[in-house]
């Protein structure tokens, strides 16, 4: 229990900590699937599905995790949240070693980070009303009967997220999707959490839809100081809702920095191409702004490239990029590491309109 | 953070799908208003349904269902009360009467057989008899097929390859031969022993079909979220997946409950059912094929209790799974 020793008390881990101070801090997070094969199902390979990522989150702020499907985004997530176990690495909530943590004690630091999933159809349970799914958390904690008074409590949250109480006895196909999504924010807020894993909580809506979410969740954000780590794949949801923006590559880490650093400063290879891949909304510009194409495929995370993982794609691979893995390291002083052995600044969103 | 903090947010315009007016809470709210199609908030009650009162509703609605159910409750008391309600008991032998087709003369609605015995109180006793072994055999092998189920798709690995394997077993069995192995050695006797050998060979079926569905829920989202909440694995298991396995256990139950009534007959036909003073369906059926010829009554009486009791199980079952089902819309 060394690590429990150097951290904040139980009091602390609780109480919320002021904005902007660190809360979570994954450190080479790593998650390997092991693929089995033959007589005795012995271990052939491994998906790697995350692979030595680490990254913080401070209180009140977002951070946002964008990638392709299947670079490990939501694997990530729900490592965090201990859903899958870590193959390795760490994963501090405000010190605290939460891939070492028995399930018990794990269970006891749930109410602090809750997950909202991106289904809405899948992620609530069909057989049971609205009100017992937001309830449900209080209920396993002990907050629901006498004095908590958990009725009331229901009713507060589904006000909060915009939800009439009076429909709690309704079960969730009786909603449309975008109000599903608001049942699974109340779900996620009826412990009072610090931190909350958004897992592409808008990707099956309407854009209409979307936006009501995104304010919704961003309204919350600044009355309760939640901290979210928003998994996306839509680069302008992104932009709009983040703080902070991590870009992953089959399992790696291969940018991070501000939304600015990002969206206006992009120096990897990969973050440009994503970037030059976001349409355009004004007619006008149209095939005025120079478009990165990537070659080829994201090679299989059971075989991952040697050295950089970008490089079977990239147009700026050398010999170097196939011997040495680039280490995610700050390398223009702005504050914002970049994994690429030739990284340099490019705007690629920029528009020159002559 | 400070430096591209909250005021910074939405600075990016037009670029974003999000970028409808700002929405603050009452704005939210009004929305809501139109979102919904029904709006009670000029103070009119909703009734708050319950799942049980949305289900009554629904089997209530089920026609055939409900016939059944009323049809299968009058079998019911009939046999439980079979001894107040029998004209006569079921060995009661009057050899003047033997042989008469069915008759409102001395109560003998089903006839009599060679001794004499009033049949209509044979069929009640005997559907006694089957009722009991059946019910037993269905909430046994429902109890322990269940249970196997979602103990292997809960936990999978090896706990999954034990139970599995031992469900492969008892499904390679030969079936009747060893029922009737087992009735040589154990059975013949009562009906609760016969109900016993029943419940061990039936409970696998509805063993894979429950580990199969478990091993699909266990992936939903909605469990996902349980967990993160910080449900207990039995939680999880009792609260979220086994409510929505009850279709596929209802379904079996039924024809368990069915297929146990008619097994139990063909161990009675083959002579290793029920000791025989005690009336059993498939006894009756075996005693009488002998004479089916000049006595129809003894086949067909018997006979035609076994298949509607068979079949209206199966119209109830149908009803309750259609009940069940929340997103299934009423028509």
């Amino acid at each position: 229990m060394s690590t429990t020793a150097t951290a904040a008390s139980e009091q602390d881990l609780h109480a919320r900590s002021p904005l902007g101070t660190e809360i979570l801090r994954v450190e080479s997070l790593t998650k390997h699937f092991p693929i089995r094969g033959g007589l005795f199902r012995r271990q052939v390979g491994a998906v790697q599905a995350v692979d030595d990522v680490s990254f913080a989150v401070r209180a009140g702020e977002t951070v946002g995790l964008v990638g392709e499907s299947g670079c490990g985004k939501s694997t990530t997530g729900r490592c965090i949240v201990r859903l899958l176990d870590p193959t390795d690495g760490q994963i501090y909530f405000k010190g605290v070693d939460l891939a070492g943590l028995t399930s018990r004690r794990m269970r006891e630091l749930r109410r602090e980070i809750q997950i909202m999933f991106q289904d809405p159809y899948a992620s609530l349970n069909p057989r049971i009303s609205v009100n017992e799914i937001i309830g449900e958390p209080l209920r396993i904690f002990g907050r629901y009967r006498g004095e908590h008074k958990g009725k009331e409590r229901v009713a507060e949250l589904m006000r909060l997220v915009g939800l009439n109480p009076e429909h709690g006895n309704r079960f969730p196909h009786e909603f449309s999707g975008g109000q599903r999504q608001r049942i699974g924010v109340a779900r996620a807020l009826a412990l009072d959490p610090q931190l909350i894993i958004l897992d592409e909580p808008v990707s099956a809506l309407d854009v209409s839809i979307q936006a009501q979410v995104i304010n919704l969740l961003d309204e919350l954000q600044e009355r309760l100081g939640l901290a979210y780590l928003f998994i996306a794949h839509d680069l302008s949801v992104v932009r709009h809702l983040c703080d902070r923006v991590a870009v992953m590559y089959l399992g790696k880490i291969v940018e991070f920095g501000t939304k600015h650093e990002i969206f206006d400063n992009p120096t990897h290879p990969y973050t440009q191409a994503l970037l030059s891949a976001v349409p355009i909304t004004d007619p006008r510009m149209r095939g005025k702004r120079e478009r990165i194409m990537l070659e080829g495929d994201v090679p299989s995370p059971s075989n991952p490239p040697s050295g950089c993982r970008f490089r079977t794609r990239c147009w700026k691979a050398e010999e170097i990029c196939a011997t040495e893995v680039p280490e995610l390291t700050d390398r223009f002083g702005h504050g914002h590491p970049s994994a690429c052995h030739f990284a340099e600044p490019r705007a690629v969103l920029r528009v020159d309109p002559s | 953070m400070t430096d591209q903090g909250r005021p910074t947010r939405r600075e990016h315009g037009l670029q974003t799908p999000a970028d409808f007016p700002p929405t603050h809470a009452s704005d939210v709210h009004d929305e809501r208003e139109v979102l919904l199609d029904d709006d009670y908030s000029d103070g009119a009650q909703i009734e708050a349904r319950s799942q049980w009162q949305l289900f009554r509703r629904k089997f209530l609605r089920h026609k055939l269902a409900m016939g059944s159910l009323v049809f299968l409750v009058i079998i019911g008391i009939g046999a439980f009360f079979a001894e107040q309600l029998a004209p006569y008991g079921y060995e009661e032998i009057d050899v003047l009467r033997a042989n008469t087709a069915p008759t409102f003369e001395g109560l003998h609605f089903f006839g009599t057989d060679q001794l004499g015995r009033d049949y209509f109180s044979r069929v009640l006793y005997g559907t006694r008899t089957s009722l009991q072994v059946a019910v037993v055999v269905a909430l046994l092998s429902t109890a322990i097929g269940t249970a196997v189920g979602a103990a292997a798709g809960f936990y999978r690995g090896w706990v999954d390859s034990v139970l599995m394997r031992l469900t492969d077993l008892v499904l390679i069995l030969p079936g009747l031969a060893v029922l009737l192995v087992a009735a040589a050695l154990f059975g013949q006797g009562s009906p609760l022993r016969i109900a016993l050998i029943l419940a061990l060979l039936f409970w696998v079926s509805l063993a894979r079909v429950v580990r199969g569905v478990f091993l699909s829920l266990r992936e939903m989202e909605y469990v996902q979220a349980a967990r993160a909440s910080g449900a207990s694995d039995l939680r999880i298991m009792f609260r979220h997946m086994l409510p929505n396995t009850i279709g596929p256990i209802i379904v079996n139950l039924t024809l368990v409950l069915a297929s146990a009534i008619l097994v139990e007959a063909t161990l009675a036909f083959l002579g290793f059912g029920v000791n025989p003073p005690i009336p059993a369906l498939g006894r009756l059926i075996s005693d009488g094929r002998s004479s089916m010829q000049s006595m129809w009554w003894l086949i067909i009486m018997p006979g035609v209790t076994l298949v509607s009791i068979a079949l209206a199980i199966n119209f109830v079952g149908d009803g309750l799974r259609d009940g069940l089902d929340p997103t299934q819309q009423e028509t």
